[in-house]
């Protein structure tokens, strides 16, 4: 029945991952592009040397404060869109999701502008007499974090209000009359419930962040190095393709540990906490 | 919904908590946050009318000048063309891909049914990254050159789920009785799919054929790899001319125009199948 479909995608997707990954355990060759043989090489590489080292620490401390942002940010947006009148919800909904369809470039443009030593914010404060010398808000990890939540807070806000939305209202209100503060209601009806809502956004962000290329390269200047960048440089500027397949696979390993450790572990703990 | 039925207790999450002084608190975080998600999106509309890239305050004047510069700009339309065609292409791709595995993975029980599902449903969360420069290497190892081909494929697969999503939600709340009534009054199969079976999936079909093309549209990585330099996407050129030179009035105005144009996107999205609708199935899976 999906014969068809089946194969375009194995094609596509699965076929070239593997083989990418294959590379990524093959030995470089001098002046080639591709790798030769099958060796840890690369690898051990990645994993002894401080410069990568340093860019996996970068990388993952990039995609948690990120994820951090946009939960600080998408959990009080969205238990303010669950109980706000129609209108003012309807706006707030638009507010939040509209994003979804502006290209990352322009949004990243955007913050250049506003972030920059010479940018709004940094000339208004210096103008109000607030700061002497302009803040150094990017090019720097604050940007990249900054910019990363900024593209990923939608998705963060869709996953809270599709568990913060089914949440029974006479729950709220049978706390409330047996005499529980409002703040009370909040933390221990409201926020449990919440909490699949939270760890899936928080995942999500996670993981997207992690793979992320453009608003790092645009907000981090070349100051900032990620994984994703470094495999590019392999690409497009060392044409190490093998080193750089194989910091691909550090990649995809990272993600698809994140995303099977939630899967198997952490959505069945959530489950049972909310069932309590 | 259940809200007007109800007698209203509490309005906000936090009421009652905090009185006044903690709900004009907890408004002005509301509002905070508003402004911090539409900031970087007006401040390019602004950028793109001032005199200077940098946008210094107090502003430092109005200009329309570049968006008059046809010369700077002819390689831009170049590439907005370009992308309209990729992801009006794509967009048609993966509304096929997503109608038929859609339809199978909501109607048939096989074995290996989470696995496949799994893996169509995986470019969501795979790096796009890893998908282009995977692609890019098996395509010069087998010695096939970037292109407007690659692309397409590669887009197909990154829109395909979501439209797989939309169009699943709809086919589970389908009424199969009239299918099944239009083949016993003698409809051939084809016919029943066209006549009943699509205009019942309309709007699955409708949010994940806006969100495939969006997606396609405003998709800078695999554009970058796959593409050819000197013929690729907007967003493609745009993230490298802003790599390259930063803030630039050219780059400004191009950006404003690309805003404009999804503006007139979204509002098109909004008539048709609502903008919360639309990412609620699209993106969480729900409804």
């Amino acid at each position: 029945m999906l014969g068809l479909p089946t194969a375009y995608f194995l094609l596509i997707v699965a076929y070239p991952l593997a083989n990418l990954v294959r590379m990524g355990f093959s030995r470089p060759e001098r002046g080639r592009v591709f790798g030769e043989g099958v060796s840890l090489a690369n690898y051990v590489e990645i994993l002894t040397s401080e410069l990568y080292l340093e860019t996996l620490l970068v990388t993952f401390r990039i995609g948690l404060l990120s994820a951090l942002c946009a939960l600080a940010l998408g959990l009080p947006l969205a238990l303010y869109i669950r109980r706000a009148p129609p209108v003012l919800r309807s706006v707030i909904v638009f507010i939040t999701i509209a994003p979804i369809l502006i290209s990352i470039v322009v949004r990243a443009y955007g913050w250049m502008v506003l972030l920059s030593n010479r940018g709004v914010v940094n000339s208004a404060l210096m103008n109000l007499g607030m700061i002497d010398r302009p803040l150094r808000l990017i090019f720097n990890e604050t940007g990249v974090v900054i910019g990363t939540a900024h593209v990923l807070l939608p998705f963060m806000v869709l996953a809270i209000l599709g568990s913060v939305q089914t949440i029974d209202r006479a729950l709220e209100d049978a706390a409330a009359s047996l005499g529980a503060r409002p703040w009370r209601v909040v933390f221990d009806v409201v926020l449990p419930l919440a909490l699949p809502g939270i760890a899936a956004g928080t995942v999500l962000v996670f993981i997207l962040a992690v793979g992320s290329f453009v608003t790092p390269v645009l907000l981090g200047g070349q100051l900032v190095l990620t994984l994703p960048m470094a495999a590019m440089q392999q690409f497009n500027s060392t044409f190490n393709w093998a080193f750089g397949s194989a910091l691909v696979g550090v990649l995809l390993v990272a993600v698809m540990a994140t995303t099977l450790l939630f899967d198997r572990v952490l959505k069945r703990r959530l489950a049972r906490l909310a069932a309590r | 919904m259940s809200d007007t039925a109800i007698p209203q207790i509490r309005s906000g999450p936090l009421d009652g908590l905090i009185g006044p002084v903690g709900r004009a608190i907890w408004g002005a975080l509301i509002l905070a946050i508003c402004v911090f998600i539409l900031a970087p999106i007006l401040v390019v509309l602004v950028a793109s009318v001032s005199r200077t890239p940098y946008l210094t305050f107090p502003p430092s004047g109005f200009t329309l000048r570049w968006f008059t510069d046809l010369v700077e700009l002819r390689d831009y339309f170049a590439a907005f063309q370009f992308s309209l065609l990729v992801a009006a292409l794509a967009t048609a791709m993966s509304l096929a891909i997503g109608l038929w595995v859609a339809l199978v993975l909501t109607r048939r029980d096989f074995p290996g049914k989470a696995a496949l599902s799994a893996l169509f449903m995986s470019p969501i969360i795979l790096p796009e990254l890893a998908l282009a420069l995977g692609l890019l290497q098996y395509l010069s190892q087998i010695g096939a050159v970037r292109g407007m081909l690659p692309t397409l494929l590669a887009h197909s697969v990154v829109c395909a789920p979501y439209v797989i999503r939309t169009v699943q939600a709809s086919a589970l709340r389908l009424d199969r009785n009239l299918e099944d009534s239009a083949l016993s009054l003698g409809a051939k199969p084809a016919r029943v799919l066209w006549d009943v079976t699509l205009p019942l999936l309309k709007p699955g079909l409708l949010s994940g054929g806006i969100m495939a093309f969006v997606i396609s549209f405003d998709n800078v990585t695999i554009s970058l790899f796959l593409a050819a330099p000197g013929a690729t996407t907007l967003p493609a050129l745009l993230f490298n001319q802003a790599s390259e030179t930063g803030l630039n009035t050219t780059l400004a105005a191009v950006c404003a125009m690309l805003t404009a144009f999804m503006l007139l996107l979204m509002l098109v999205v909004e008539r048709l199948v609502g903008l919360e609708r639309m990412a609620t199935s699209a993106v969480a899976g729900k409804r």
